[in-house]
C-alpha cells in the first residue's frame, strides 16, 4: 500500500552511468572461516539474505549476527575480540569527544582495503569518511518526513499538500473536522519534521556551514525560519504534545499500529519507521479489515515545496582486532556490489545508497518541481548539528521553549 | 462393412483398454514404490528425529548440570559471605580472591535501588549502572529481565538464568545465575542483595558439541517468551519468535502468537519452520524445568536429517525397471501386432490363393471332364460304329490320364506346401533309372518326330536318393521339353556325374530343346503354381501349371539347384544339379534286387480273390478287368462281409484280398486288423492289398499299420494290379521284400505305384 511521489533519493548525482560489476572472489573460497557481526538491529533479515548470497561464493564462511547496543563500541570490541564486523552509526565514528560513542580508532580504514565502492553514492561514502578514513560501508540512506494517509485525505477532499501553504490549509481543514493532523512520538514528531528544513538550509549555505563548523553561534539565526514554522504549527494546534506523548518513544512498532488505526492524517517519522510498516499491515486488525493507501513524503515546509535531507543510515565497519580481517573485508566488498547493496536496502525497506537502484518506493518521495532545498549529508558539516536542530525542535514541541527566540538562543548556547 | 467398423472400433477400444491397464499398473507400481519409500523415509526420519531429540536432551542435561555448577559457585560465595558478615567491599574482595576462573565474575545488586557492584577488575570503582538502566528504561525485554531477577532473588530452588545481556563493565554478552546474599551494611544490620555469577555466552557455547552426524545441527537456549539466551548462527533476529515470524508469517504477523503460546505453555515440542535461507527446518524445544523459564532449542534442516539416497535409488530402479518393462512390453506388443498384421495379410493372400486355386482347379478339372463326358456321349450315340467308338474311348483314355496327372500334381504340391513331403532315399542304379526314363519318353518323342540325343557320363552307377522323386523331377522337365518343342524339333538330355568326395557325387541333369522358349517375364514367375505361358503357341498344350512348381520344391528339398536359360522361339535349357551319397556294394545289390519284380505272365486262371468294395461301379470295373485275366472275384460289400467270406471259405480258396478302406459297417483297416488276428493260419496270412482313393502317405502308412501288404490307389492302374497278381501267383512276397519295404518304403506315396511287399509270417 506504500506509494511514493517523484524523485528523491537515488540517481541524483553525476555517477549514474556506472556499469554494474559482478563480484569476483579474491580469497580461498574453500577455507572454513567464522565471521561475527555485531549490530543493533533487532531483526536483520536483509543482512541474512546478503550472507546467504555470500555463502554462494564462500560456502564455508559462517557468518553470525548478534545484537548489541550502539554505545561503548570501543570497549565492546576490546572485550569481544571475536567480533569481526560491527555496525556503526555516524555518531559512533565522529564523536571523538564522547568516549562512550567513539570507536573510530578501533576500526579498519576501508579505503585502504580491497573494496570496490564504485556502486555506492559518493556523497554517502564521504559521509562515512572521517579524516580521510573510510570507517564504514553505508547500508542504506535515511530520510525524515511523514507518512500520509492518502485515503483519509481523499475522503476529506484534501489533496496531498506539496507546499507549506497547502500543508497549512490541509491541516486547518483536518483540524476543523476533528483530526489532529500531525502526530508522532514526542521525541520524533518535532525533530523529524523540522530536521530536513534545518539541514537543507545550513547545508546549502557555505556561510552557515562555516559559522557552525567554526562554532560561531550566529549560525543559529539562519535557522529562525525553521522554528517560526514549527511555532506556527504548534500554536495553530495542528499537533498535540499530549497526543504525541502517547506514542512510544521509538516511534516504531506501536506507533505504526497507531497509524494503521486509520485516523492519523500525517505521521511524522523516518524511513526506518517506514521500513517496518509493510510487515505490520497484517498485525493490525483494523488495517486488515479496512486497508487504506498511504505514502511517505517529505514534509512540505517550503513556500515552493519540500526541504529534503538525506544521510547514511548505519554502516558496517571492520574491527582492527578481528582475526579474519581479510574475509571481513571480502564480505564488505561483496556487500558493496550494486546487487547486494540494493538488496540490503530493499529488504530492509530503506532507500538505497547505490548510485543505481530499481527500487521505486522512495524515488518519488520528493517531487522535483516542488523542491525548496535539498542536502545530502557529506560529512562537511561538523558533528552535532543534527542533534542540535532536533533537540531544539523537540524542546520547542514539549513546551520547554515557548518562542522562536528561545529556541534560537538555545541553539546558540549549544554551539 | 459395419461389422468391420465395429471390429476396428472394438479393436481400438481393446488396445486403449490394454494400454490404460498397463499404464495404471505401472503407475500403481511406481506409486506403491513411492509410498513404500516414503514410509521408509518417514520411519527413518522419525528414528533420526528421535535420536536428534535425545541428543538435544542430553545437551540440555549437560547445560543444566553446567548451570547448576555455576549456581553452586554463587551459592557457595553467598554462604561464605553471609557467614562472615561481609560488607559489599569485603564481599567483592572475597569473590575476587575466591574466583579462580578468569572469565567469571560477579555482580551484587541491591534489589531495591538496582545499584550494582561488579567484581570485574577493569571496572575500577566497582559500581555498575546497568541494572538501574534496565529498571528505568521501559520495554518488554526489560520487564521480563527484571522479573527474572526478582525470581532469582525470591526463589531458592531450581535454576533461573538472566540474559543474555551486555553489562557496562565487561561489554561482553553474558548470562548469569544468581542467589540471595546478605551483606552487612556497616552498621550491624544486614540487607539482602542479589548475587549474580556472570558467565560469558561464549563459555556456554563451547560446552556443546554435536555428534558428527549432525554437522548442520545447532543448539541454543531461549526463554519461554522466545528471547534468545544463547543464540546459534542460524538463529537470527532479536528473538526466536521474531525470527520465525520474519521468515514464515510474512503475510500474517499475528500468527506468531501461536508460537508464543506453544513455547509458553508446553514443555517440549517439535516445530517445522523455514530458516533465513528458506529451508524447512526442525526446531525442537525442551524446557529446563518449571522454575527456569528456559528452553533448550535444537535446530537442524529437514534435508540434513538423514540421507535417503538408498531409498530413492530403489524407487528410481523400480521406476526404471517398470519403464523398461513397459518399453519391452510395448515393443513386444508392437511386434505381435505386426506379426498379426502379417498373418492377416498372409491369411488374406492364402484365401485369395485358395480362391484362385479353386477357380483354376475348377477350370482345369472341368476341361478334361468335359472331354470325357462328351466323348462318352458321342460313343453312346455311335455305339454301332466300332471304329468311332474306339476313337472316342482312346480320347477318353488320354483325357483321363491328363486328369489323373493333374490330380496327382495337386496332391504333390499340397504335400510340399504343407511340409509333409519327405524324401525316402535308397540305393538304386542311376544308370538303369535313366534308361527307364528314356524308354518311357521314347514313344512321345517318336510321336512328335523329334530328334532326341541322350548323353550320359555316369561313372558311379549307384547312388542313394529318392528315385521316385528324382524321376518325377527328370520326367517333368523332359516332358515339358517334349510338349513345348514343335514336331521335328531337337531335344538333348545330358546326365553327368562329378565326384565331390569319396562318398559324394554331384549329378548334373541338363535338358536342352529348340522349343518355343519362354519370355523373361514368364521365367520370373514360372515356379509359381498354375503359371503357364498363355499365348497362341501354348493354348493347345495340356498342362496343370504345377509341374515346375513341384520340380522347384523337390529340387530344393534335395538341397539342389535348378537353373533355366530360355529365349522365345529359340529354345530352353534346364540344368538341375543335386549332390547325393554314393551307394556301397551291398546297397547296390539290394537296390538291384528291389527292382527285379518277377516274370511277365498275365494268365491267372484258377486264382480266386476277394474284393471288398462297397461301390458297385468300382466293383464292376475291377471285376470285369480281372475277368479278362481269368481271375475269379468274390465281392464283399464291407469289411465285415469280407471277414465272413474268408472265415467260411475252405483253406486255400482265396489267394488275395483287395480291400477298399472307406466302407460301411466295417472299414477296410479294421477288417485287415481282425483278419490278421484270425485263428486260421490260411486266413491270418492271406495277402491283403488296399485298393482305395485315400492316396496320401499317411493313408498308405495307416493301411500298412493295419496289417495290409500293400497299397494301390484309385483310379486303378491295371499294370500295378497285375504286378500284385503275379507276385501272389509265383508264391507271395519274400521276407527280404518285407524288410526292404519296412526299411525304405513305408512312408512313400503310393500314387500310381504299388508298394509291394510280402508279409512276414509269424
Amino acid at each position: 500500500m506504500l506509494s511514493a511521489l517523484a524523485g528523491c533519493t537515488n540517481n541524483n548525482n553525476n555517477n549514474t552511468n556506472t556499469v554494474k560489476k559482478e563480484f569476483a572472489p579474491t580469497l580461498d573460497t574453500e577455507k572454513s572461516v567464522s565471521l561475527e557481526i555485531a549490530g543493533f538491529m533487532a531483526n536483520f533479515e536483509s543482512l541474512d539474505q546478503v550472507i546467504n548470497d555470500f555463502n554462494g561464493y564462500y560456502p564455508n564462511v559462517s557468518i553470525s549476527y548478534e545484537q548489541n547496543k550502539g554505545t561503548k563500541l570501543a570497549e565492546y570490541l576490546e572485550s569481544n575480540e571475536y567480533v569481526d564486523i560491527i555496525m556503526t552509526s555516524d555518531a559512533n565514528i565522529r564523536s571523538a569527544d564522547n568516549a562512550d560513542m567513539y570507536v573510530l580508532d578501533s576500526l579498519v580504514d576501508l579505503s585502504k582495503e580491497n573494496i570496490d565502492t564504485d556502486a555506492i553514492d559518493s556523497d554517502m561514502l564521504s559521509a562515512c569518511t572521517v579524516d580521510g578514513k573510510l570507517a564504514r560501508i553505508p547500508l542504506a540512506k535515511t530520510m525524515c518526513g511523514m507518512v500520509v494517509n492518502k485515503t483519509l485525505l481523499k475522503n476529506e477532499g484534501i489533496e496531498v499538500p506539496q507546499t507549506y501553504s497547502e500543508f497549512m490549509a490541509a491541516c486547518e481543514k483536518l483540524k476543523s473536522k476533528g483530526y489532529t493532523p500531525i502526530q508522532g512520538s514526542k521525541i520524533h514528531a518535532y525533530s523529524d519534521m523540522m530536521l530536513p528544513m534545518g539541514m537543507a538550509i545550513v547545508g546549502n549555505s557555505d556561510e552557515l556551514t562555516s559559522k557552525y563548523n567554526l562554532k560561531d553561534s550566529s549560525y543559529a539565526e539562519g535557522l529562525r525560519s525553521v522554528y517560526s514554522r514549527l511555532d506556527e504549527i504548534i500554536k495553530k494546534g495542528y499537533t498535540s504534545y499530549e497526543l504525541n506523548s502517547t506514542y512510544p518513544d521509538d516511534n516504531y512498532d506501536k506507533a505504526i499500529l497507531k497509524f494503521f488505526e486509520g485516523n492519523v492524517p500525517f505521521w511524522i517519522c523516518t524511513t526506518e519507521s517506514v521500513s517496518g510498516m509493510k510487515k505490520r499491515e497484517s498485525k493490525s486488525e483494523t488495517y486488515t479489515a479496512n486497508p487504506f493507501e498511504y505514502e511517505f513524503v517529505n514534509v512540505p515546509l517550503g513556500d515552493n515545496g519540500v526541504y529534503d535531507y538525506e544521510e547514511p543510515w548505519y554502516g558496517f565497519s571492520v574491527s582492527m582486532k578481528s582475526k579474519n580481517i581479510d574475509y571481513a573485508v571480502e564480505f564488505l566488498n561483496f556487500m558493496s556490489t550494486e546487487t547486494e547493496i540494493n538488496k540490503m536496502a530493499e529488504i530492509k525497506g530503506m532507500p538505497s545508497v547505490a548510485k543505481n537502484s530499481s527500487d521505486t518506493r522512495y524515488t518519488n518521495a520528493v517531487n522535483p518541481s516542488k523542491l525548496e532545498k535539498r542536502y545530502v549529508y557529506n560529512g562537511k558539516i561538523r558533528d552535532g548539528i543534527t542533534g542540535a536542530i532536533a533537540d531544539t525542535a523537540n524542546r520547542f514541541g514539549s513546551g520547554i521553549y515557548t518562542s522562536v527566540n528561545e529556541a534560537i538562543e538555545a541553539l546558540k548556547e549549544r554551539n | 462393412m459395419i461389422y468391420n467398423k465395429y471390429l476396428k472400433r472394438n479393436g481400438m477400444a481393446v488396445k486403449i483398454a490394454l494400454a490404460t491397464i498397463n499404464i495404471i499398473l505401472i503407475v500403481a507400481a511406481i506409486t506403491f514404490s513411492l509410498i513404500y519409500s516414503t514410509n521408509l523415509k518417514k520411519r527413518q526420519e522419525d528414528a533420526a528425529l528421535d535420536t536428534f531429540f535425545a541428543t538435544v536432551e542430553s545437551m540440555k542435561q549437560i547445560s543444566y548440570n553446567y548451570l547448576q555448577m555455576e549456581l553452586g559457585y554463587a551459592r557457595d560465595w553467598a554462604k561464605y559471605i553471609d557467614a562472615h558478615d561481609m560488607t559489599i567491599d569485603e564481599a567483592i574482595d572475597y569473590i575476587n580472591s575466591a574466583n579462580n576462573q578468569n572469565d567469571r565474575y560477579a555482580h551484587i545488586v541491591n534489589m531495591n535501588t538496582y545499584e550494582a557492584y561488579s567484581t570485574y577488575k577493569k571496572n575500577n570503582n566497582g559500581k555498575l549502572e546497568f541494572y538501574q538502566t534496565v529498571k528505568n528504561e521501559e520495554s518488554d525485554y526489560n520487564t521480563i529481565f527484571l522479573e527474572n531477577m526478582s525470581q532469582m532473588f525470591s526463589v531458592s530452588e531450581g535454576i533461573n538464568i538472566l540474559g543474555k545481556y551486555r553489562p557496562d563493565d565487561t561489554q561482553m554478552n553474558v548470562v548469569s545465575v544468581g542467589t540471595r546474599v546478605a551483606l552487612d551494611s556497616g552498621d550491624g544490620n544486614k540487607y539482602d542483595y542479589l548475587l549474580l555469577r556472570v558467565i560469558p555466552v561464549e563459555s556456554i557455547r563451547n560446552v556443546w558439541v554435536f555428534p558428527v552426524e549432525y554437522k548442520s545441527a545447532e543448539v541454543g537456549i531461549i526463554t519461554k517468551t522466545g528471547d534468545y539466551v544463547i543464540q546459534s548462527k542460524s538463529m537470527k533476529s532479536r528473538s526466536f519468535c521474531d525470527f520465525i515470524r520474519g521468515y514464515n508469517f510474512e503475510n500474517d504477523y499475528n500468527k506468531v502468537d501461536e508460537l508464543y503460546d506453544l513455547l509458553g505453555n508446553t514443555d517440549k515440542g517439535l516445530l517445522i519452520y523455514n530458516d533465513s535461507k528458506g529451508e524447512q527446518c526442525y526446531w525442537y524445544y525442551s524446557s529446563f524445568g518449571d522454575n527456569t523459564g528456559l528452553d533448550i532449542l535444537g535446530y537442524i534442516p529437514v534435508n540434513k536429517m538423514s540421507s535417503h539416497n538408498t531409498d530413492w535409488t530403489i524407487v528410481i530402479m523400480a521406476c526404471g525397471l517398470l519403464f523398461l518393462i513397459g518399453i519391452i512390453d510395448g515393443a513386444y506388443i508392437l511386434h505381435i501386432n505386426r506379426k498379426l498384421r502379417d498373418a492377416v495379410v498372409t491369411a488374406k493372400s492364402a484365401s485369395e490363393a485358395k480362391t484362385k486355386f479353386l477357380s483354376t482347379m475348377s477350370h482345369d478339372i472341368r476341361t478334361p471332364m468335359n472331354g470325357i463326358v462328351g466323348m462318352t456321349n458321342l460313343a453312346k450315340n455311335n455305339i454301332n460304329n466300332t471304329s468311332y467308338v474306339r476313337n472316342c474311348l482312346d480320347k477318353i483314355s488320354l483325357t483321363s490320364d491328363h486328369l489323373l496327372t493333374l490330380i496327382n500334381d495337386i496332391l504333390d504340391i499340397s504335400k510340399v506346401e504343407s511340409g509333409n513331403m519327405t524324401l525316402n532315399p535308397a540305393p538304386f542304379s542311376i544308370e538303369r533309372s535313366i534308361a527307364k526314363l528314356v524308354n518311357i519318353m521314347q514313344s512321345q518323342i517318336k510321336d512328335k518326330g523329334q530328334i532326341f540325343d541322350v548323353e550320359t557320363d555316369l561313372p558311379y552307377k549307384y547312388i542313394v536318393a529318392d528315385e521316385l522323386r528324382l524321376n518325377q523331377i527328370y520326367i517333368n522337365i523332359l516332358t515339358n521339353a517334349v510338349k513345348y518343342t514343335p514336331n521335328g524339333g531337337y531335344i538333348k538330355m545330358s546326365v553327368m556325374e562329378e565326384a565331390v568326395s569319396d562318398k559324394r557325387v554331384k549329378l548334373i541333369y541338363e535338358v536342352t530343346d529348340t522349343g518355343i522358349g519362354m519370355t523373361q517375364q514368364f521365367q520370373d514367375n514360372m515356379y509359381s503354381m498354375f503359371v503357364r505361358e498363355t499365348d497362341g503357341r501354348t493354348d493347345k498344350i495340356q498342362g496343370s501349371g504345377l509341374g515346375l512348381a513341384i520340380v522347384k520344391q523337390m529340387v530344393e528339398l534335395m538341397n539342389g539347384t535348378i537353373e533355366c536359360e530360355s529365349e522365345p522361339d529359340k529354345g530352353t535349357k534346364f540344368t538341375i544339379t543335386i549332390e547325393f551319397d554314393r551307394a556301397n556294394q551291398q546297397e547296390k545289390d539290394d537296390a538291384a534286387e528291389s527292382y527285379d519284380t518277377g516274370i511277365e505272365n498275365n494268365d491267372f486262371s484258377g486264382m480266386h480273390i476277394v474284393i471288398a468294395e462297397d461301390n458297385d461301379i468300382n466293383w464292376e470295373i475291377i471285376n470285369e478287368q480281372l475277368k479278362m485275366y481269368n481271375v475269379e472275384c468274390d465281392r464283399a460289400e464291407n469289411g465285415r462281409e469280407c471277414i465272413d467270406i474268408l472265415d467260411k471259405s475252405e483253406k486255400g480258396r482265396y489267394s488275395l484280398v483287395f480291400m477298399d478302406v472307406n466302407m460301411p459297417v466295417m472299414n477296410g483297416k479294421d477288417a485287415a486288423r481282425l483278419i490278421r488276428q484270425d485263428n486260421r493260419e490260411y486266413v491270418k496270412n492271406i495277402p491283403i492289398y488296399a485298393m482305395t482313393a485315400d492316396a496320401f502317405a499317411e493313408d498308405v502308412q495307416e493301411c500298412m499299420d493295419a496289417g495290409m501288404n500293400g497299397h494301390i490307389s484309385k483310379p486303378i492302374d491295371m499294370k500295378k494290379v497285375l504286378d500284385v497278381l503275379r507276385k501272389v501267383k509265383v508264391g507271395g512276397v519274400t521276407i527280404h521284400e518285407e524288410n526292404h519295404k519296412k526299411k525304405h518304403s513305408h512312408s512313400r506315396s503310393s500314387r500310381n505305384h504299388v508298394i509291394s511287399s510280402g508279409r512276414m509270417h509269424q
